[in-house]
């Protein structure tokens, strides 16, 4: 059990000592919505991660390397942004492969372009959790809304790098 | 589809649970055995036990959190002020309410399992699209939990911040559009309905 989870766990303790102690009458909703709400994540989230596990033993890290270098530019951030949104799991899968790819040499636009790209387009959470709360009409619209943004934060640091930005 | 999110207040009744509990099993199932079949394909049969190994050592880390952040999210939707989070997130909330709720998200510790209740609550508290959306991208592309755990003790102090700075107009900007879609939809919407 690691100190997150304890965290989580004393958060959580605190709020329903509260609750039952305070606003006793909400208790029982309280365990209700909980219940509710894990009906819903109940087969994603299992089937989420393993899709994700899977895939990351597929996704050759070595050839990214390769095409997001520092000389790539917009072309390079574009492209880094794509792959980032293919990287499947949290941050203890794409670190990882982040860090690959920075040793052999991404840029950092490219690198800032990858990591927004894979926060935001995270498809294993989309599935496990966001598509089973929030329905495939705020997921499509949010999904949208979001395209341009990797390639925004990566022209953005690119363009702070142009004006002298030291890494 | 009536969602969490789109449902004010009150659980599903259980038909309608039990029937969105299927299909749920149903996609998830469809989708790992094809995940695991191209894994097969492409990594054999060394790579589909190193899946599951991996996998199943997630799944247990993360189903207690996952339990701990339900709680959590159903205590905070219990305890919210309703009026007051209609009235800062809610449809008239307008600029200030996508920058309340970008600064919010981007606090947000990492859990997906505790963000997206709090959005499901916040949602039926009376927040409008755009400010979830905002909230969500705050949560997941500023993330300022990431940034002190992961970003600047793996990559560095100089990309961190560059990151951070690069990285602030994402969450409004999303937001935006957002409202943006949203309004092109309910104009359609009045147009098919004269």
């Amino acid at each position: 059990m690691d100190s997150s989870t304890i965290i989580l766990g004393l958060i959580a303790l605190g709020l329903v000592a509260y609750i039952a102690f305070f606003r006793r009458d909400k208790l029982r909703p309280l365990f209700e919505q909980a219940r509710y709400q894990a009906v819903m994540v109940l087969f994603s989230f299992p089937g989420g991660i393993l899709i994700a596990a899977f895939v990351s033993e597929i996704i050759p890290a070595n050839l990214i390397a390769g095409i997001v270098g520092q000389e790539s530019g917009l072309a390079g951030v574009v492209v880094a942004g794509l792959l980032g949104g293919l990287i499947p799991g949290g941050p203890m899968v794409s670190f990882p492969i982040a860090l690959t790819i920075w040793h052999a040499g991404a840029g950092p636009a490219q690198m800032i372009a990858f990591l927004t790209g894979w926060s935001l387009f995270a498809f294993h959470r989309i599935l496990t959790f966001e598509f089973p709360l929030m329905g495939p009409r705020f997921v499509a619209t949010r999904l949208v809304a979001s395209l341009p943004l990797p390639l925004l934060s990566g022209a953005i640091a690119l363009a702070l790098i142009a004006s002298g930005w030291r890494v | 589809m009536n969602t969490a999110a789109e449902q004010p207040g009150k659980p599903a009744p259980a038909n309608a649970r039990r029937i969105k509990w299927q299909l749920h099993a149903a996609i998830f199932g469809t989708l790992s055995v094809l995940a695991a079949l191209a894994c097969w394909a492409i990594a054999g049969e060394a790579g589909v036990s190193r899946g599951f190994a991996t996998a199943g050592n997630q799944i247990a880390d993360i189903a207690v959190q996952l339990v701990f952040g339900l709680v959590i999210a159903a205590s905070i939707s219990i305890l919210l002020p309703r009026d007051k989070v209609a009235r800062w997130l809610g449809a008239d909330s307008g600029f200030k309410g996508l920058a309340l709720a970008s600064v919010l998200g981007s606090l947000m510790p990492g859990a997906p399992m505790a963000a997206f209740p709090i959005v499901v609550a916040l949602g039926q508290a009376g927040a409008r699209q755009g400010t979830l959306v905002a909230f969500l991208t705050g949560w997941a592309a500023l993330s300022i939990p990431r940034l002190f755990i992961w970003e600047i003790p793996l990559l560095g102090l100089g990309f961190g911040t560059l990151r951070l700075v690069a990285g602030l107009p994402l969450p409004i900007l999303a937001g935006l559009g957002t409202d943006f879609i949203y309004e092109q939809i309910e104009r359609r919407r009045e147009k098919a309905h004269g």
